[in-house]
């Protein structure tokens, strides 16, 4: 059996969605872009997972978009559309389209040796996975428009310092890291999970007055679910919740 | 066991009015009696000309723990508790008031506590402060605006990261984050936060009014707009 370029492993609550082609820097091309956006739906459409964690093989996470046909798979879009919280696990290059992967996930956990560069604008294209938009919505305008007019370099210091990144960790601590936050997301209300990612993510693209009337609407629906009774509970109990997602 | 103090002790300093938070006993944990509290206080002041300045602080080892869940059990069903949401909206009042707004913040500054905060227009932590949105791990999400307010305040990617994963963050690194402008020793927190409010309150009302009404606002408008709105107010003002 020839290994896949993308791999999807599921382990209970947790889907892991890994880019494979080390060898090739991890580039986005049609093949990819194509197996990307099934997994993606895949994971959206399995009401037992939990938490999504995207990582890569070898020591790039991902060099970029292999050519111009990886573009006309919607890639970016399938993982956007993903209502569960997602991971990304940083290491090496997060170039170009490997970047803009990075952006799409929630939390970005990276090596401290891992550097990130928007580069399409310096090798004369416009980025089209999203960099335009979801750049300035985590590190502000300014930022975003020197990141994506001068094509250079971020060291993981920087990323985090910028927001770009939630955490740096050591190289050899990365992978640990990344199942411990995994593990620990997964313990929590899985329901409660998609809905924090729901009204941050949507209440940015509404006025303040409008995005707290959805989290108070969420927060109202989440009442009725079986789950929110026993995170209640399992509290004034002093016990671990058992969560069933629904 | 009925709480013969009051959960809320309002008082007022000249243009300086201060709300405490007197349920010491339970971490100042936000129950009903709370709730009727400061809606009460938050609707006199914002009735108040000569109130400049508000600043909320908490009695106690906590500032705030967030809803208290000993409460939760007897709440009415959802569509009651919704419809009293709104009819007591004491997180749109404290938002909208016409004064600036300072939280003082110690010890556990807790979901709905650390909610509070970010309702405010300032934030002075003292440096044993620690910032927490475990909503997740109760199957619950921030109720008090948090899931809006924070990624106004950080940008998605750290707003993302604090309310999926619950992790707690210290004084300091709420600083780094512009969560509050202000850390200081335990001991100097009122005084210090009081000093500030009167800072504050020097500004002549016709420009610290407006002036927090276009920045409260300004991600509400597209630029353009918000600038429209800015220039109307500033003539009216000059």
């Amino acid at each position: 059996m020839t290994r896949r370029p993308l791999q999807l492993a599921r382990k209970g609550p947790i889907a892991t969605i890994t880019l494979a082609n080390s060898a090739g820097g991890n580039r986005i091309d049609e093949t990819v872009a194509q197996e990307i956006r099934e997994a993606a739906e895949t994971v959206a459409a399995a009401p037992d997972v939990a938490v999504v964690v995207v990582g890569a093989r070898g020591a790039d996470f991902c060099r970029g978009g292999a050519d111009d046909r990886a573009t006309r798979v919607d890639w970016a879009g399938a993982l956007a559309a993903i209502p569960q919280p997602v991971i990304a696990v940083l290491q090496g290059e997060v170039a170009d389209e490997g970047a803009e992967l990075a952006l799409i996930a929630d939390i970005r956990l990276c090596a401290r040796t891992a550097r990130f560069r928007f580069g399409q604008v310096a090798t004369g294209r416009l980025p089209s996975s999203g960099a335009t938009q979801r750049l300035p919505r985590v590190v502000g305008r300014m930022r975003a428009l020197d990141l994506l007019l001068s094509g250079r370099w971020v060291r993981a210091l920087e990323a985090v310092r910028i927001g770009l990144v939630a955490e740096v960790v050591a190289d050899s601590r990365l992978k640990r890291r990344a199942g411990a936050l995994a593990h620990d997301l997964a313990k929590k209300g899985p329901v409660a999970l998609r809905y924090v990612k729901e009204a941050v993510g949507a209440g940015l693209e509404l006025t303040l007055a409008q995005g707290i009337r959805l989290e108070q609407d969420l927060y109202v629906l989440l009442q009725t679910t079986e789950d929110r009774g026993e995170g209640v509970r399992a509290f004034l109990e002093k016990r671990r919740p058992r969560y069933r997602g629904r | 066991m009925a709480e013969t103090e009051p959960a809320v002790v309002y008082e007022k300093h000249g243009a300086v009015a201060e709300v405490v938070l007197n349920r010491p006993r339970f971490l100042n944990a936000y129950n009903v009696a709370m709730r009727d509290g400061l809606y009460e206080a938050l609707t006199a002041i914002r009735d108040d000309p000569e109130v400049a300045v508000v600043v909320i602080f908490g009695n106690g080892r906590a500032f705030c723990t967030g809803g208290d869940l000993r409460e939760f059990g007897g709440a009415p069903s959802p569509t009651e508790a919704r419809a009293i949401r709104w009819e007591r909206d004491v997180w749109g009042t404290l938002w909208s008031l016409p004064q600036l707004t300072i939280a003082g913040v110690h010890g556990a500054v807790v979901g709905g506590g650390f909610e509070m905060m970010m309702l405010c227009d300032q934030g002075v932590a003292a440096r044993d402060a620690r910032f927490s949105l475990p909503e997740t791990s109760l199957a619950m999400i921030p109720g008090v605006a948090g899931t809006q307010t924070l990624p106004r305040l950080t940008g998605l990617s750290t707003a993302l990261a604090l309310t999926l994963s619950g992790e707690a963050i210290d004084a300091p690194r709420a600083r780094e984050l512009g969560l509050v402008q202000q850390v200081v020793a335990p001991a100097a927190l009122r005084d210090r936060t009081r000093r500030l409010a009167c800072r504050l309150a020097q500004i002549p009302a016709e420009l610290r009014r407006p002036l927090k009404r276009l920045v409260s606002s300004s991600l509400d408008y597209p630029l353009a707009a918000g600038l429209a709105i800015e220039r109307r107010l500033a003539m009216a003002a000059g």
